[in-house]
C-alpha cells in the first residue's frame, strides 16, 4: 500500500501544481523501478517477444526493463504480471513460461517453464501462486489453473476448470477466477478454496467476464463484455455485483445489445470502464446505482485502461505492428497530460 | 500418407514393363497449356526457370525462386508457411497460376509456395507486373506460372529420382512419359519428408515441431481428334493433387505443438480447336482445397478446418482478322462455395468477361488492348485495363535487337472468404469490405544479342483499399479497406552463355530495388527488402555440371514504424551434376548440393532461423 501512497503523491505533483513541500520522506531505494508502473507489452503476434516498459514520474519512460537488466527475453506474448512481496511473475503465453524477477531491481531469479499451457494470469496467496491456463485453444476441456509453491517455483499441482480461466482476484482465502472463455466464450466465476485448492463453487454472471474489481465491503464488480457479433448470438454486456458472503449475484446492470464494455475500474470511491472508444464514470453511491449514459471522454483507442487516482492510464496500440502509447489523461479536467512510447501491443498496467 | 506412395509406385511399375517397346525417338510437337501467357506479352516481362534449374533445386517452390528470382520469400523455415513479396506487394498481390487456372486460396486469397512441388512440372514461369485481365484477381505484383505441357509423338521414358539430405530429408520421385501420334500420356508423383530438426546457429537450440511430409501427383492426358491442314482439334486433361502434412515449428521466443495438413486438388479439362480464322478453347475446371489446423499435433482430435470448391467453365474465342491483328473474347463462370469451423457454408459465382487485342503494326512495332469486367454475388468488380506495347529495333546484320516496352494496368484483388465470413475467435469477417485495386506503370528495356541479353525494367505501383485486419474498439478484429500504398522500383537482369571449345559457361545477374512504402506513414512496408541481389553461375564440360548460386537479401523492417529489422544477409549454395550416360536411352544424373556453404546465420522472418550448411544428393535414372 505504501507504494500505491507514494505513486499517489507523484500524481498529485505531477498532475495538480497544488500540492505542498512537506511530503518528502522518501525511504531507501529498492531498485531502480521503484515507484512508478510497469506495463506489459505483448510483443509482435507472430515471432519475437514481449517486454515490460517502467515508467516514472509521468513523464519519462524505459522499454524493455528486463533486456536491459538481463541481457534477455521474456518470451513470447507477454500476457501479465502477478506479484508476490518483492517478487513479480511475468507471464508469457506462447513459450508458456513465467519470469521471476525482483519487482523493483528486474533482476531474474528464476523460470518456471514447465506444465503450463497457454498460461493467462498469475494472483499469489501467502506461499501459493496461482496461473490460469487456456491449454489447447480447440479443445474447451483441457483448462486449468496451476498452483505453484513459490518456495520452489514448481508447479505442485493443477485445479481444472471449465473453459477460458482468465483474471483473478483475491479475497481473503478465496481466489476468484473469470472465465472470459478462452477461444470460445463463457458466463461464470470459479471460487478456489485455497486451503484445499479445490473448485468450491461457480458463479453464474453474464457473457465474457473481463474484468473484476472488490469494492471493501465484501462485493465483487464483475464486468462482462457480452458475446461479440462473431459467434452468431451476440449479447448485451453486463455488470454484475457479486456478494461474496453469499456467492451469488444480487445486482445486475445490462447495456444495450450491441454494447460491449471492458476495463472495470473502481476508484475515488467510483466506477469507470472504456466502451466504444470512451470512458464512463458513475461517481454516485454505489447503493444508489446506475450505468451511466454518456461518455466523460470520447474518441480514445484504448487497448486497456487504468484509472489511478486523478489520472487516466490508456494504452493505445496502434496498428498492432508497431510501438505502441500510453496515454495520460488528467481526470479532473480531462486533458491529455502526457503521450509516452511503449513497445509493441502495450496491454496491462501495474503500479509498482 | 505411405499407402499413396505405395499406390502410385505399383501403378508406374506397370508401364516400365512396357518400356522397351517404344524406343523410337521424334522430336514431339509440344503443347503448351497456357497460350496467352506466350502470346500475350505486350510490354510484359517473363521468365522461365527451365526443367534444368528445377531439378537441382528443392522441391518446393519456395526453394526454385529464392535463387532463380528477384521475389522475396517470407518463409517460416524449411517446410513452414511460405508467402511471396513481389515488387514489394504482399502475398495476397501474388498469383499463382496453374495450366492458365489461378489458384490463390478462397480463404487467405494466397498461395502457400511451400505446398507447390515444381518437380513435376514442365515450366515455372514468372510474369512481373500486372495480369488481372487475363489472371484474375491477385495478379498485382506478378504472378507465378505452374505449366504441364502436352506432345504428340512416340515418345516413352521414365524417370525415377531418390534424393537424401540433411536433417534426415528424403525425397523419391516417379514420372513416366508415354506419346503416340493420338495419345499423350505422362504421371508423376513426388514424395518428401523431412525431420528438419536443424540447429538453430549460435544458439543451444534447434528447431523443434519441424517435420513436414507430403506427396504430390500429377497426370496429364492429351488426345488429337483431329490434324488436319483446315483445323486441330484436340482433348486434354490435367489434374494435380497435393497433400501435405506438417507441424508448425516453433521461434527462438516459443515453442510450438501445431500442426496443419494441406489437401488440394485440380482437375482441368479442355477441348480446343485450333483454326486458321478461328480458334475457340472449351475449358472446365474444378479446384478443391482443404486444410485441417491441429494446435496440438499430439491430440489430433481436435481441429479447425476450412474447404472449398470451385468449379468453373470458360470459352476463349480467337479470331485471326488477319496475319497481323488477332482478337480474343472470353467468357468465364465461376462458383465457389466454402465451409469451415469459422465459415459457415458460404458461396459466390462470379461471371467475367474479357477482350483482348493484339495487332502487330510493323515489324518493329506491335501493341495490346485488354480489358475485363466480372460480376461478382457478394461486392462490386472494378473494370480492369491494360495496354501495352513492344518497339525492337534490330540492326541491320540482325546479331542484335534492342526493344523497348511499355506496359500500363488496372488490377485488383477481390476480399477472400476468410475477409468477408470469417466468424472466428476475436475477429469477424466484414461483408462490406471491398476489393483493393491498383494501377501501375512500367517501362522497360532489352538488348539481346548472341549469348547475352539484359533486361532493365522501371515501374511504379499505386495500390488503394488496401485490407488489413484491425480490431475495433471492443477488441474484435476485423478487415477494412484501410490502407494506400505506393511502390517503384527498378529491376536489372543479365543472362550470359559462352561455348569456349567443350566448357560451356553460363551467367545469371538479377538485382531488384525496391521502394514500398505506406502512403500514410512514408514508412517502408514489413518485410519487404529494399535491395535483392541474385547471381548464378554454371560450367558445363561433358558430363560435367558445377554451378554456384548466391542470393544477396537487404534488411527487412519487421514493424510498421520500421522500428525493428531483420539483417541483410548472404547465402550461397553450390553443387555438381553428372549424367552418367549409361546407352543410349538411359542416363544417371547425380546431383549433390551444398546450401549455405558459408554457414550463414539467417532469418528471412524474425525468430524463425534458417538451417546452416546442409546438403542434398540426388540420383534419377532416366529409361
Amino acid at each position: 500500500m505504501k507504494i500505491r501512497i507514494l505513486l499517489v503523491a507523484f500524481l498529485s505533483l505531477y498532475l495538480f501544481s497544488c500540492s505542498s513541500d512537506d511530503d518528502t520522506s522518501t525511504p531507501t531505494p529498492l531498485g531502480n523501478f521503484q515507484d512508478g508502473l510497469l506495463i506489459t507489452n505483448q510483443g509482435p503476434f507472430n515471432e519475437g517477444f514481449g517486454t515490460v516498459s517502467f515508467v516514472s514520474g509521468l513523464t519519462t519512460v524505459q522499454n524493455d526493463i528486463f533486456q536491459t537488466v538481463n541481457n534477455d527475453n521474456l518470451g513470447n506474448i507477454v500476457q501479465s504480471i502477478g506479484f508476490s512481496g518483492n517478487q513479480a511473475y511475468i507471464v508469457a503465453n506462447v513459450s508458456n513460461r513465467i519470469t521471476v524477477v525482483n519487482r523493483f531491481t528486474f533482476e531474474e531469479q528464476a523460470r518456471i517453464d514447465t506444465g503450463l499451457d497457454n498460461p493467462r494470469f498469475f494472483i499469489a496467496i501467502g506461499n501459493k501462486g496461482y496461473v490460469t491456463n487456456w491449454g489447447d485453444g480447440t479443445n474447451p476441456d483441457d483448462d486449468y489453473v496451476s498452483v505453484i509453491d513459490l518456495t520452489t517455483n514448481t508447479i505442485t499441482t493443477n485445479i481444472p476448470v471449465a473453459e477460458g480461466p482468465e483474471s483473478l482476484v483475491v479475497s481473503g482465502n478465496n481466489i476468484y477466477v473469470a472465465h472470459k472463455g478462452g477461444f470460445g466464450v463463457n458466463n461464470i466465476i470459479s471460487v478456489i478454496d485455497a486451503s484445499t485448492d479445490q473448485v468450491s463453487t461457480t458463479i453464474e454472471v453474464g457473457d465474457v467476464p473481463n474484468s473484476m474489481q472488490l469494492d471493501g465491503v465484501g462485493n465483487l464488480w464483475v464486468l462482462s463484455g457480452g458475446n461479440p457479433g462473431f459467434i452468431g448470438d451476440e449479447t448485451a454486456g453486463s455488470l454484475s455485483i457479486i456478494d461474496l458472503q453469499a456467492e451469488e449475484v444480487f445486482q445486475t446492470y445490462e447495456f444495450d445489445a450491441t454494447e460491449h464494455p471492458n476495463a472495470l475500474n473502481l476508484e475515488n470511491g467510483a466506477l469507470y470502464y472504456y466502451l466504444n472508444g470512451g470512458i464512463y464514470e458513475n461517481t454516485a453511491s454505489f447503493v444508489d446505482f446506475s450505468l451511466p449514459e454518456e461518455p466523460i471522454l470520447d474518441g480514445l483507442n484504448f487497448f486497456n485502461m487504468r484509472i489511478i487516482s486523478n489520472a487516466i492510464f490508456g494504452v493505445n496500440a496502434g496498428d498492432f505492428a508497431s510501438n505502441g502509447s500510453l496515454e495520460i489523461y488528467n481526470l479532473n479536467t480531462l486533458e491529455l497530460f502526457d503521450s509516452l512510447e511503449l513497445g509493441i501491443i502495450p496491454d496491462q498496467i501495474y503500479i509498482n | 500418407m505411405k499407402y499413396l506412395v505405395t499406390f502410385f509406385t505399383l501403378l508406374l511399375c506397370a508401364f516400365t514393363a512396357q518400356a522397351q517397346l517404344d524406343s523410337l525417338q521424334q522430336l514431339p510437337e509440344v503443347i503448351v497449356s497456357d497460350v496467352k501467357l506466350r502470346t500475350h506479352t505486350a510490354g510484359i516481362s517473363i521468365q522461365t526457370i527451365t526443367d534444368n534449374s528445377i531439378q537441382k533445386s528443392r522441391t518446393s517452390l519456395t526453394g526454385l525462386l529464392q535463387t532463380n528470382s528477384l521475389i522475396y520469400l517470407r518463409e517460416n523455415g524449411p517446410g513452414g508457411v511460405s508467402s511471396p513479396s513481389f515488387r514489394g506487394t504482399n502475398a495476397q498481390q501474388t498469383a499463382v497460376v496453374w495450366n492458365g487456372i489461378n489458384l490463390n486460396s478462397q480463404f487467405t486469397g494466397q498461395t502457400d509456395f511451400n505446398t507447390i512441388s515444381t518437380k513435376n512440372y514442365d515450366n515455372v514461369s514468372v510474369r512481373a507486373g500486372g495480369g488481372s485481365v487475363i489472371y484474375g484477381s491477385g495478379a498485382i505484383g506478378g504472378s507465378v506460372h505452374l505449366e504441364n505441357d502436352i506432345s504428340f509423338g512416340n515418345e516413352f521414358t521414365n524417370k525415377i529420382s531418390t534424393g537424401y539430405g540433411s536433417f534426415n530429408t528424403q525425397l523419391i520421385s516417379a514420372k513416366t512419359n508415354f506419346s503416340k501420334t493420338k495419345w499423350h500420356f505422362d504421371a508423376a508423383v513426388d514424395y518428401q519428408n523431412s525431420d528438419n530438426d536443424f540447429e538453430y546457429l549460435d544458439t543451444d537450440q534447434s528447431n523443434e515441431n519441424g517435420e513436414f511430409e507430403n506427396v504430390n501427383f500429377n497426370v496429364n492426358v492429351g488426345y488429337l481428334l483431329e490434324a488436319s491442314t483446315k483445323r486441330t482439334q484436340l482433348l486434354k486433361l490435367y489434374h494435380n493433387t497435393y497433400i501435405g502434412d506438417r507441424n508448425f515449428s516453433g521461434t527462438l521466443t516459443a515453442v510450438s505443438n501445431d500442426a496443419y495438413e494441406d489437401q488440394n486438388t485440380r482437375t482441368l479439362a479442355v477441348w480446343e480447336r485450333l483454326g486458321k480464322r478461328y480458334d475457340g478453347t472449351l475449358r472446365v475446371a474444378h479446384i478443391f482445397e482443404q486444410f485441417r489446423f491441429f494446435d496440438n499435433t499430439d491430440n489430433r482430435e481436435f481441429f479447425s478446418i476450412g474447404k472449398s470448391s470451385r468449379f468453373l467453365a470458360n470459352y476463349d474465342a480467337t479470331i485471326t482478322i488477319d496475319s497481323k491483328k488477332k482478337l480474343t473474347l472470353s467468357g468465364e463462370y465461376n462458383t465457389i462455395t466454402a465451409d469451415g469451423s469459422s465459415i459457415e457454408d458460404q458461396s459466390r459465382t462470379v461471371g467475367s468477361l474479357v477482350a483482348l487485342w493484339k495487332h502487330t503494326l510493323t515489324n518493329r512495332f506491335s501493341y495490346e488492348l485488354q480489358a475485363r469486367q466480372e460480376t461478382v454475388s457478394d461486392f462490386d468488380s472494378p473494370f480492369l485495363l491494360s495496354v501495352g506495347a513492344d518497339y525492337s529495333i534490330p540492326n541491320s546484320t540482325n546479331t542484335f535487337k534492342n526493344t523497348f516496352s511499355l506496359n500500363a494496368s488496372r488490377n485488383y484483388r477481390v476480399p477472400t472468404f476468410n475477409d468477408l465470413f470469417w466468424q472466428g475467435p476475436g475477429a469477424t469477417g466484414n461483408p462490406d469490405v471491398l476489393p483493393e485495386t491498383s494501377l501501375q506503370a512500367e517501362v522497360g528495356h532489352t538488348f539481346s544479342t548472341k549469348g547475352f541479353t539484359s533486361n532493365v525494367r522501371g515501374y511504379y505501383i499505386q495500390t488503394e483499399d488496401l485490407i488489413k485486419w484491425l480490431p475495433d474498439n471492443s477488441g474484435i478484429w476485423s478487415p477494412i479497406n484501410i490502407a494506400e500504398t505506393q511502390h517503384y522500383g527498378l529491376e536489372i537482369g543479365f543472362n550470359y552463355d559462352k561455348q569456349i571449345n567443350e566448357h560451356h559457361f553460363t551467367a545469371n545477374a538479377q538485382y531488384g530495388y525496391t521502394i514500398a512504402e505506406d502512403e500514410a506513414t512514408g514508412n517502408q512496408l514489413t518485410y519487404v527488402p529494399k535491395n535483392k541481389v541474385i547471381i548464378s553461375l554454371a560450367h558445363q564440360y561433358k558430363w560435367l555440371h558445377t554451378f554456384i548460386e548466391n542470393r544477396f537479401n537487404g534488411e527487412v523492417y519487421t514493424t510498421t514504424d520500421n522500428t525493428a529489422f531483420v539483417d541483410n544477409y548472404i547465402v550461397s549454395n553450390i553443387g555438381v551434376t553428372a549424367n552418367i550416360i549409361l546407352n543410349k536411352s538411359n542416363v544417371m544424373v547425380i546431383t549433390g548440393r551444398l546450401n549455405n556453404v558459408f554457414n550463414t546465420n539467417y532469418q528471412t522472418i524474425a525468430f524463425r532461423p534458417n538451417p546452416g550448411r546442409n546438403f542434398l544428393i540426388q540420383t534419377t535414372f532416366t529409361f
